[in-house]
Order: structure tokens, then sequence, then C-alpha cells
């Protein structure tokens, strides 16, 4: 299984992998760029602000002073600043006094506004600046600078595609190596799967051959014991007769036996289906079968508040069945057998119990309680598998809850079972 | 009865202690005078298609067959299938006779049409409710008061 091309795991990994790089590259770069581009022309217009205030307090001497080469020499030190296309020093009287021009043609200004103030001109900012001095006007500084959107955009763009491209590559890279952890993964989880879908086919096929095969001989044995019994009662003695019986008896027992354990086991493969269940209803029901299976009916059963579960219907009829028979099982010696059911809504599970005033067990046993085949009662005087107990805890525990009981010798018992609010497993 | 003369059971089981068991039942209900039994699947479909040993038959039927399912070389299933889809035999009712009330067999030869599914030993109430369902009274009438 390892390796396969086009593996959906592998592929759907890459593919997220990607798509979340370059949403998150997309995203931040468009983030960026908008704010760039609206921060680009403030910046600007203060970078230019700034660059006319040095150049109008270092011109305001020249233009006191009138000497325009001053400020033409000033001016000419925008030079170093390749974005300013131009600049002029006017006079107070609107006439212009110096300029530059980086390019060396004449470089020409809208008309002198009234207050400072910036205009864009297609590719270009212009901007004004009033030359204050001891509160007088002496003249303004316009200044015109290459303002460039488009170019810059483009910049941008090449800048993010360059990052992009870089990202993926080094996505492409990194979930590379995870694909191929991934992959040492995946074939680590289909040999796992394989091991346990031929572990569960091999016990699968082995409770079959139980079922069928360890069931032929018992069959022979019951039945051959039985036609010796039909056929020469009459010359079989009081004691061959009674050793029959054993024997019949005995095929028998081991018949049950193997059912139960088939059903134990069964029970570990089978899905839990979790539906809401009225616990009230399903025990009653199951209290009532006992009675039609031949239990004598003079158990009484008290049935006090029993919450709705969320469980499998099947397998919590066999939660209720069982303790149920074995409540009425143990408390069959009494001369009034009460046998009383009820329950408790906890925060995150409902606790359900069954209380019974039989012969209740020794609580130093309790541990042995709920294994297969353990028994804490003499089988002549209470007779069973020892298989009950152990299928209500396997139900329980694979419903996500719990079974605990208590009791003292003598006193009845009292078994619980909690279960979760919301069974999400199975 | 005229009907009870043309009784006729093919039993088809490989275990000669089960098929012993299974005669004997029958016999205790009046059943077993025109009971043939057959040990696997090849055998059972000889003796329906009237070859290899039984190709001289000259009886009619058989009018029921109460088939075990686990046989070696062709098993119940097969047998089942191979008799239901055949328009001249699929009118014979099918009994599977099996060890277990495993859900796989009891599924698998329903959907092939056998006609009901009996855990052994043979449960005769049982039998004959299947043989009364498919309009053979003589089985139901012949029930011994024994059992």
């Amino acid at each position: 299984m390892s390796g396969r091309p086009g593996n959906p795991v592998r592929g759907k990994l890459l593919f997220v992998v990607l798509v979340a790089t370059s949403l998150a590259l997309v995203i931040s770069g468009a983030a960026m760029v908008i704010y760039e581009l609206r921060d680009f022309r403030q910046t600007w217009v203060d970078d230019l602000t700034a660059q006319a205030d040095v150049i109008g307090l270092a011109a305001a001497p020249a233009l006191q002073f009138e000497d325009p080469d001053v400020a033409r020499d000033y001016l000419a030190l925008l030079e170093a600043k390749p974005n300013i296309t131009g600049a002029a020093i006017y006079a107070a009287n609107g006439s212009q006094f110096a300029s530059y021009s980086a390019s060396g043609q004449e470089v020409t200004f809208p008309s002198l506004p009234d207050v400072d103030g910036h205009q864009i001109l297609e590719n270009e900012l212009v901007l004004f600046k009033r030359i204050v001095a001891d509160d007088e006007i002496l003249g303004t500084v316009a200044l015109r600078a290459n303002y460039d959107l488009t170019g810059r955009l483009l910049d941008y763009l090449g800048m993010f595609g360059v990052i992009m491209l870089l990202s993926l590559a080094g996505a492409v890279l990194v979930s590379g190596r995870l694909r191929s952890l991934n992959a040492q993964l995946e074939d680590r989880v289909a040999a796992r799967t394989a091991q346990l879908e031929a572990a569960n086919k091999e016990l699968e096929s082995f409770s079959y051959s139980v079922s069928h095969d360890l069931r032929a001989p018992l069959r022979a044995i019951n039945g051959f014991a039985n036609l010796l019994w039909e056929d020469h009662k009459d010359r079989l003695d009081e004691e061959a007769q009674r050793k029959i019986s054993i024997i019949r008896g005995q095929a028998d027992r081991m018949g049950t036996l193997i059912d139960d354990l088939l059903t134990f086991s069964r029970l570990g493969r089978k899905s839990i289906e979790p539906v809401e269940l009225d616990m009230k209803e399903l025990a009653t029901n199951a209290f009532e079968r006992l009675g039609s299976d031949g239990v004598d009916g003079k158990t009484e059963l008290r049935v006090g508040k029993l919450p709705t579960a969320n469980a499998d219907r099947n397998l919590l009829e066999q939660v209720w069945s069982n303790l149920l028979s074995n409540a009425v099982k143990f408390s069959s010696r009494k001369e009034h057998p009460v046998v009383e059911v009820g329950g408790i809504v906890g925060e995150s599970e409902n606790v359900y119990y069954v209380r019974d005033n039989g012969a209740g067990f020794d609580p130093r046993y309790q541990g042995k309680l709920f294994g297969v085949f353990q028994r804490l009662h003499d089988e002549s005087e209470y007779p069973g598998t020892g298989v009950g107990l152990a299928l209500v805890h396997r139900i329980i525990t694979r419903h996500g809850g719990r079974v605990w009981a208590d009791s003292q010798p003598g006193d009845g018992a009292t078994f619980h079972f909690s279960l979760p609010k919301d069974v999400g497993h199975g | 009865m005229d009907e009870y003369e043309h009784v006729e059971i093919l039993l088809v089981d490989d275990s000669p202690l089960d098929a012993e068991l299974a005669i004997r039942g029958l016999k205790d209900h009046n059943l077993a005078n025109n009971v043939v039994w057959v040990k696997d699947g090849e055998q059972a479909l000889d003796y329906v298609y009237r070859r290899g040993q039984f190709a001289g038959r000259s009886s009619a039927g058989p009018r029921l067959i109460l088939l075990d399912l686990k046989m070696p070389k062709v098993d119940g299933i097969e047998v089942t299938r191979t008799i239901k889809s055949d328009p001249k035999l699929r009118h014979i009712p099918i009994v599977i006779m099996t060890s277990s009330k495993e859900e796989r067999d009891i599924s698998e030869s329903y959907s092939l049409g056998a006609n009901s599914y009996i855990v052994k030993p043979l449960d005769f109430e049982a039998l004959a409710n299947v043989a009364s369902q498919a309009g053979y009274y003589w089985l139901a009438v012949n029930r011994a008061p024994n059992g």
C-alpha cells in the first residue's frame, strides 16, 4: 500500500499547504499594498513639506537680500533628491525668484495658491510652502516631484511575485517532507488496520468455528444420551439413569456456556448505534420478560425516576435484562423479594442503579464481580454461567460509562452504571 | 393416508451422527419411510438432477430438502443457490439445518431463497410449520404426540 501515486490524503495535504500559504501571502500582500498606497501620498507630502521648509529657511536671507544666486545654489542641492524634478522660489509678490530643474529643461508650476497645499498633476506631486520669517511672508517654495503610482504598484507587484514564488517553493519543499512523513504514517496506519482486520477476521472465524464445530460433538453427546434414555430406560437401574441425566444436563450447560461466550465475544465487534432511550420502558419491559421466562412472579419491582439515555437499544436491553435477572435470582430466597431501579441525572453523565434485598456479596471479592465466568456464589444455590455481569461491564464500558457495585453479604446488593450524556464513539 | 406414500425427504448432512439423530427424529414422527440421506452437496445435486449414482431413480421429488450448511465439496449455500435458480426445482422447499444462529448463515440462506432455517437438533414443531406453510400438511398431520 506504500507510495501509491495520487494518494488522496497526501494530495490533499499538499493542496491544503499550498492553498494556505498562497492565501496567507495574498491577503498579507494585499493589505500591505493598500496600506502602502494610502500611506505613500502622505509620506511624500510630509517629506516634500520638510524639504520645502528647509529650503525656505535657507533661502529666507537670500530673499531678504534679494540675492537669487544664493537661492539658486540652495535649490541646486536638490540634485541629491532625484525624485524632485523641479523647484522654484517665488518672491512675496508672486514673481519667480529662483528655479531649479533636475533635467535642465524649464519647469513650469501652476499658479500660486493663496495657502500652503499640494496637488497632483498627472504623475507628479506639486507642493507649495510659504516662507515665513518673523511672522512675515517672504515668499513661497514650490516643489515638483515624481508621483508615480503605477510604477510604485508595479514595484510592489514584482516584489510580491518574488516573495510568493519563494514562499511557494519553500512550501513545496516543506510539504514534500511532510508528505513523506505522512506517507510513513499512512503506511503504518494501513499496516495496523490490516493487522486489526486480520485479527478481527480470525476472531470471527474462530467464533464461527466454535459455534459450529464445538457444538457438533456436543449435539451427539446430548442426542445419543437422549436415545440411550428413550430406548434403554427400562434396562437401566436408578444409578445409570442418574448418570445419564448428568451427561444430558452438563451437555446442555456446555451449550449455554458456548452461547454466552459467543454473545460476549460478538459484543466486542458489534458497532454501537446510540439513540435516545426511555430507560423506564426498557427496564420494565426487561423485568416483564423475566416473568415470561419462567421466573416466578413473587418479586416486587419498584421503579424510581429513570432519566433517558443516549445509547444502543439492543445492548442496553441486555444490560437491564442481565442486571434485573441477577437481582431477581439473588433475592429469590427472600420471603418478600424487592428489586428497585432508579437513576440520578448528573452533569456529564447519568447514573442508574438496580438494588435488591437478596443474598448480596462479600465486598472483598468486588474486583472479581465483572470478570468472565467469575462466580461468587455456589452454582447449586444460584445457577448461572458467570457471563452476565461481564457482558454488562463490556457494554457499559464500550458506551464510555462505568459499572460498580456495593453490598454486604445477606444485605442485598446495588449495581450502578453510568452513561455519558453524549455517546459519540463506538 | 395416500399422500404419505409420496412423502420424500432428502436429508443432506455430512455428519453420520447428526443424520442418525435426524432420521431417528423423523421416525419418531412417522416420517422416516421415505427419507433419503446423502452425505454432501454434490450427492444432493446428483439426486435432484438424477445423475451419477442416482441416474436411474424412478421416484418423483424430493418434496422437502433438509440441508446442512457446512459440508465438504459442495456446501449447503451452493446447493440452495443451484436449486433455487432452477425454474424446474425451485418449488421444492429447502429447510436449512445448522449448528448455530450465526447471523451470516441465516441471512445468506434466506437471501438465496431457503424456505426456513432450523437450528440443530431438529425442532419438529418448526419443521412442521415450514412444511405446512409450503402446503405439505402431511408433516403436521403426522406429528407424533410424544416428540
